[in-house]
């Protein structure tokens, strides 16, 4: 219905305004830049500049922590852009103007890596806090000592074929399972599926889970959107290899866009194709808001898709897509597959507590009760009662607290309706405000009996209302 | 010995302090007789100042580590004597490593034979419409106007200003000359100095591209600020033809061409682009020019 109607209202757009220009315009760094130096009496040259061969930032808790379960990160690679060439990830945008902006050299940089005797070396430090929450300082040091699996892929791909050859990725996980640490990787690479890094997760007793993203199933369609990427088949093969040792994979349809991978014949054909991997669990995203980049729309431009129809639907009107993207997951639902996700209108009907479809790996480990979206499910296991904040920060005590002070009043801001963005507690459907508590604090209830303003919303959309 | 620091002396080292930083050490104080010089680390200034009282013998150290106005130079440092409520404490600190004759050799070898090109600036006409964030900002005169521009490579915006001739009655104008960039950090230090100090101007004299000649007669100030190069020095682009009444021979013909499209600017600032976008798109059309 909706993609009959949307057409409609929101015509194909066949041309870029965009002048042909770079993924993202360089900025910040004046050229050739020289300072006058008073004691050498000539202009000398001022350079900042990037270790363009090692990276020693590998570890760090999530800026989104606030609205994520699972917010520590860790990357062993590191580059100036990323070899898959995706043309909807704006982590290449976001890294040459972070890089190109601070540092003189960031165009030498190719591929850099962590050492991995000093990733060990910091490893070994933190590691002494397990489990010892009040040693713990920073957030960091108490995402550690609150064993919250440490996640791979956050801020690049970590399984490169040049790690492959290298084996910096391989190192740390092997470390993992050795120290018995859980581990998460978000990956589109099918190194994953190699014998020995299949071993270094399945060996890992404290649990290993592999997001696999495939977006589609549709091998020309992925070559337009991934072409740097390993083939959907090679991806599956890799899943295949992982799920017969044990280690669980989830499938990641990330971003879901309408008109461009939510085709039916292909999507049954990946559903087909996930079966016979063995994949049984999926989550999924809308396109995301920080995407909207003139570089990025030229991208799709250039193999002849619709950036501004796709993201006028699945991200402008949130809740358009929002609602898109739960009729897609039940179509998984309907077929045999559990589902979930991070959009916020679709966090009821998700299958898992933990978006990323983990639970059976890591709920009743350590994870980060302190977040928004864990603070709606606890609220959805209510079951209609009135929900304070005061029980919720009690219940999160009880998992070993907020990460920090600052996440924490971040998340007491969204769950009072402070901030304005995609992870409020009223953009999911059924939830109602009541009002404060006598600390000031939001009290909520949830209920499946107060309809969908998504599709209320639709439903005026069809009539012709304004809305 | 034991020196004590007159309170006119320790006011001028103020100056030393709000000097931009770089690298690991503050900014140096180097006084002898009757003359102190403030030059930070980074060397891309250098001020020289008459002492209220003469300095027996030669005092140097680092700006930070200032904490008492009772000093004694010592064989391998410079010795604070603090004096407190409850205790009395003595602080050693290293000091710099040129000395005094050095810095006194390297003024001399600056001070301009003539001083040409005077603008007359003062913070509150330098940064009324620019920003103190950006890193540079450049200084260019012709035909008796003078400009001031700034630009934020990061969103592409690109801010130029003419201050009003006679505003003030501290603006002058003599001679012309292409454009020149200083640190905003550098330039916005001198004019906070002598701000404080209640005598709100400076004279800039632009007498040679790599540095400029500043001095306050009133403050016994004098002293020079160094330029920096890079690629996009002098870069107009749009804004360029605002000061089409300047006499720019090169340009005078794509001026022209462009009066027609060019308002009439009676205020004295002008922005280029809005933003990251159409700041981008305004750069794609700069050109080159010598004012």
């Amino acid at each position: 219905m909706v993609k009959d109607l949307v057409p409609r209202s929101v015509r194909w757009s066949r041309t870029s305004d965009y002048e042909r220009r770079g993924l993202v315009e360089e900025k910040g760094r004046k050229r050739n830049y020289q300072e006058g130096d008073l004691f050498r009496g000539e202009h000398l040259r001022k350079e900042r500049l990037l270790n363009t061969e090692e990276m020693n930032s590998f570890l760090e808790v999530s800026l989104r922590a606030q609205a994520c379960p699972l917010p520590l990160n860790i990357d062993t690679w590191d580059g100036f852009t990323c070899p898959y060439n995706c043309i909807y990830c704006y982590a290449n945008c976001f890294r040459a103007s972070l890089y190109s902006s601070f540092f003189d050299n960031a165009r030498l940089m190719g591929l850099r890596h962590c050492n991995p005797d000093f990733f060990k070396r910091e490893l070994d430090r933190l590691f002494t806090n397990r489990g010892r929450l009040t040693q713990a300082g920073n957030e960091t040091a108490r995402a550690v000592a609150m064993e919250v699996p440490m996640r791979f892929g956050i801020r690049f791909e970590d399984f490169i074929a040049r790690e492959g050859r290298d084996q910096v990725s391989l190192a740390l996980l092997r470390y993992l399972a050795a120290e018995a640490y859980p581990v998460m990787i978000n990956t589109k690479s099918a190194l994953v599926g190699r014998e020995d890094y299949v071993r270094a997760l399945a060996d890992n007793k404290a649990g290993a889970a592999v997001h696999l993203t495939m977006i589609t199933g549709s091998e020309p369609l992925r070559r337009r959107l991934e072409s740097g990427a390993p083939s959907f088949e090679q991806r599956l093969e890799a899943c295949r290899a992982l799920i017969q040792a044990g280690v669980k994979v989830v499938a990641r349809i990330e971003p879901f866009m309408a008109f461009i991978n939510d085709d039916r014949a292909d999507t049954d054909h990946y559903i087909e194709r996930l079966k016979w991997a063995g994949v049984k669990h999926l989550t999924f995203d809308t396109y995301s808001y920080s995407a909207n980049n003139p570089g990025i729309e030229e991208g799709y431009f250039r193999v002849g898709l619709d950036f501004r129809r796709m993201f006028l639907i699945m991200s402008d009107c949130q809740w358009l897509g929002s609602l898109i993207l739960g009729r897609f997951m039940d179509h998984f639902r309907e077929r045999g597959f559990s589902c979930s996700t991070f959009d916020f209108g679709n966090v009821p009907s998700n299958d898992s507590d933990l978006c990323c479809s983990v639970d059976s790996q890591f709920l009743a480990g350590g994870y980060n009760r302190g977040n928004i979206l864990t603070a709606a499910r606890w609220v959805i296991r209510q079951k209609g009662a009135r929900a304070r904040w005061r029980d919720f920060a009690t219940w999160v005590g009880e998992g070993g607290g907020f990460l920090s002070t600052t996440i924490q009043t971040a998340v007491q801001r969204l769950w009072n309706l402070e901030e304005r963005n995609g992870y409020q507690m009223d953009w999911i459907p059924g939830f109602k405000p009541h009002g404060p508590d006598q600390d000031g604090m939001m009290v909520w209830s949830y209920s499946t009996g107060t309809g969908d303003f998504r599709e209320q919303m639709l439903t005026a959309l069809m009539r012709g209302e304004e809305l | 010995m034991i020196i004590k620091i007159s309170d006119h002396d320790e006011a001028h080292f103020a100056i030393a302090a709000g000097l931009h930083a770089g690298g690991r050490f503050s900014n140096a104080v180097y006084c002898k007789g009757d003359t102190m010089f403030v030059a930070n680390t980074d060397h891309t200034v250098l001020v020289r100042f008459e002492a209220g009282k003469a300095f027996p013998e030669e005092v140097r150290f680092f700006a930070n580590d200032y904490s008492s106005n009772e000093l004694e130079m010592v064989s391998n440092g410079i010795v604070f004597h603090n004096k407190g409520k409850v205790s009395d404490a003595k602080i050693l600190s290293r000091v710099p490593e040129t000395t005094f004759a050095e810095v006194q050799t390297l003024y001399h070898k600056y001070t301009p034979k003539r001083l040409t090109n005077r603008v007359t600036l003062s913070k509150g006409l330098v940064f009324e419409h620019l920003e103190e964030g950006l890193s540079h900002v450049e200084f260019g005169a012709r035909g008796g106007s003078f400009f001031i521009v700034q630009r934020d490579l990061y969103s592409g915006r690109l801010i130029k200003a003419w201050p009003k001739a006679g505003r003030l009655g501290l603006f002058k104008v003599e001679g012309d000359w292409s454009f020149r960039g200083y640190r905003t950090s550098d330039i916005k230090a001198l004019l906070d100095f002598v701000e404080a100090l209640k005598e709100g101007a400076l004279d800039f004299y632009f007498v040679d591209p790599f540095y400029s000649w500043i001095q306050n007669d009133k403050l016994r100030m004098s002293g020079m600020v160094t330029t920096c190069l890079y690629d996009e020095l002098g870069e107009l682009g749009e804004l360029g033809e605002a000061n089409a009444e300047g006499g720019d021979k090169d340009h005078g013909r794509q001026k022209q061409e462009k009066r027609g499209r060019v308002k009439a600017l009676d205020t004295a600032v002008e922005r280029g682009g809005g933003g990251g976008d159409r700041g981008g798109q305004a750069q794609k059309g700069l050109q080159k020019i010598d004012l």
